[in-house]
């Protein structure tokens, strides 16, 4: 009678289980990040210099702000759009930490010839749409276009990079020329963007909790399992934090 | 006889165990059936959100077109019929009450916007004016949130469809009203958002 009853009790504690768990994966065929994090460059066109310096200066940032930059170069992006396959990146890897999503991911498809800048949800306030697509025409196409990957990559990275820095209001410790990245024409814009901010306010207020639906399922379950950026120690490896995205970026052809 | 107290303290045990065993398999099942409840309902409210983030900026993009629009009459200052479908098209969305109507408005909305984007092709200054690009882009970022977004929304759908139809779920699901939900499918026509191209 023991017996059966425990044996009731295990099996249906077993189904339960079984039918509570949730199998959290993401898609196959997407590149897992390398341990440097900042630059995967999968189709090996940025030499080895500039991966070095893109790496140090997205560490340095990381360190100061815990914002997260990562440059990727894939041959082919296959059927997806650049900017799906950039935010399925950006949202698998966690680019950024959860509590910000304060990730940005930089792609660059060889085969299309496509860029494009995708903008984790916390930074879409000084990253917007119009500001990425800027600094994609000012700084990468004119490179990316001449076959300079390297260049074109490198010099959107900083810019990029200089955005984020000004607006945690940080002085950069490493030194790259951030000076010739400023934006001088940003005033220009603000009356134009004013509304696109308000909006995003309105957003923030009232859509908070929103933004990382996925999340919220797996919350109760594995509760706190995404840790803030952290550091994976030994040989310099750097990991993902949770940040999400929500397709903000823009993208060029060249 | 002798044995016979022990016998009966025995049985009592046995008893105390089995109705322990049969209490303990109750309080599992509620723990079961409550944690299953409070699993449906943050998956059901995943989708609502999922669904007002839709909305969100289908709102975004409506709002993004008056400045738009003034940048391109400055350059095509004769297209007036564009300008004032936009213009209704805009204040249906902003005066839209339910899906239904988001998404007829959302469909005059694109259709107008296509047309618009056609029209910019003819103006090849208007296509290399720094305001314009920014907008564009800002368009074009919009399109790709609101993708986003219907994407999360019949993912959140089909997540929250699937829990309802699991078993324990399935057994009280329709009990506390947890019906299906559905899926965001693109109007006939609408799949083709206007393509914002810098070609």
């Amino acid at each position: 009678m023991k017996k059966i009853i425990s044996m009731i009790v295990l099996l249906a504690a077993a189904v339960w289980l079984a039918a509570g768990s949730v199998v959290c994966s993401f898609a196959a065929d997407f590149p897992k990040p390398q341990t440097g994090f900042f630059v995967n460059d999968f189709a090996d066109v940025i030499d080895a210099g500039t991966e070095d310096e893109l790496m140090s200066i997205g560490a340095s940032l990381y360190k100061q702000t815990t914002a997260q930059v990562a440059v990727v170069t894939v041959d082919t992006i296959g059927d997806y759009s650049v900017e799906e396959y950039a935010l399925e990146l950006g949202r698998s890897w966690g680019v950024g930490t959860e509590k910000s999503n304060n990730g940005v991911v930089i792609l660059l498809a060889v085969s299309e010839r496509q860029v494009t800048i995708q903008v984790g949800y916390g930074l879409e306030g000084c990253l917007p749409d119009g500001k990425t697509g800027r600094i994609l025409d000012e700084f990468a196409v004119p490179y990316l276009s001449e076959d300079d990957f390297s260049t074109g990559l490198a010099e959107a990275y900083k810019a990029v990079v200089t955005v984020i820095y000004e607006e945690y209001g940080v002085t950069p410790e490493i030194e790259y020329g951030a000076e010739n990245y400023a934006q001088s024409s940003q005033s220009d814009y603000l009356g134009m963007a004013a509304p696109v901010i308000i909006i995003l306010i309105l957003i923030l207020l009232f859509g908070g909790g929103r933004r990382r639906g996925r999340h919220i399922f797996i919350g109760p379950f594995f509760g706190g399992g995404f840790h803030g950026g952290s550091f994976r120690g030994g040989g310099g490896g750097f990991s993902g934090g949770g940040g999400s995205f929500g397709g903000g970026g823009a993208s060029r052809g060249f | 006889m002798k044995y016979a107290p022990g016998n009966n303290a025995m049985k009592k045990k046995g008893l105390l165990i089995g109705i322990g065993a049969v209490v303990l398999v109750i309080v599992v099942l509620i723990a079961a059936v409550a944690s299953t409840y409070n699993g449906l309902v943050s998956k059901r409210e995943s989708v609502d959100n999922a669904g007002a983030q839709i909305q969100t900026y289908l709102q975004r993009r409506a709002d993004l077109i008056p400045n738009l629009v003034e940048t391109v009459k400055g350059y095509a200052s004769h297209e007036e019929d564009i300008y004032t479908d936009l213009a209704e098209a805009r204040a249906k969305l902003n005066s839209a009450s339910n899906a239904q109507e988001y998404t007829e408005a959302d469909q005059s909305f694109e259709s107008a916007l296509s047309r618009l984007l056609v029209v910019v092709e003819n103006y090849p200054d208007l296509k290399a004016n720094e305001n314009f690009i920014y907008l564009q882009d800002e368009l074009a970022g919009t399109e790709n949130r609101i993708a986003t977004a219907r994407k999360d929304y019949n993912d959140a759908v089909a997540e929250y469809n699937k829990a309802i139809k699991k078993f324990p779920a399935v057994i009280f699901a329709g009990m506390f009203g947890f019906e299906q939900a559905d899926y965001f499918e693109a109007a006939d026509g609408a799949e083709e958002v206007p393509t914002v191209s810098f070609e």
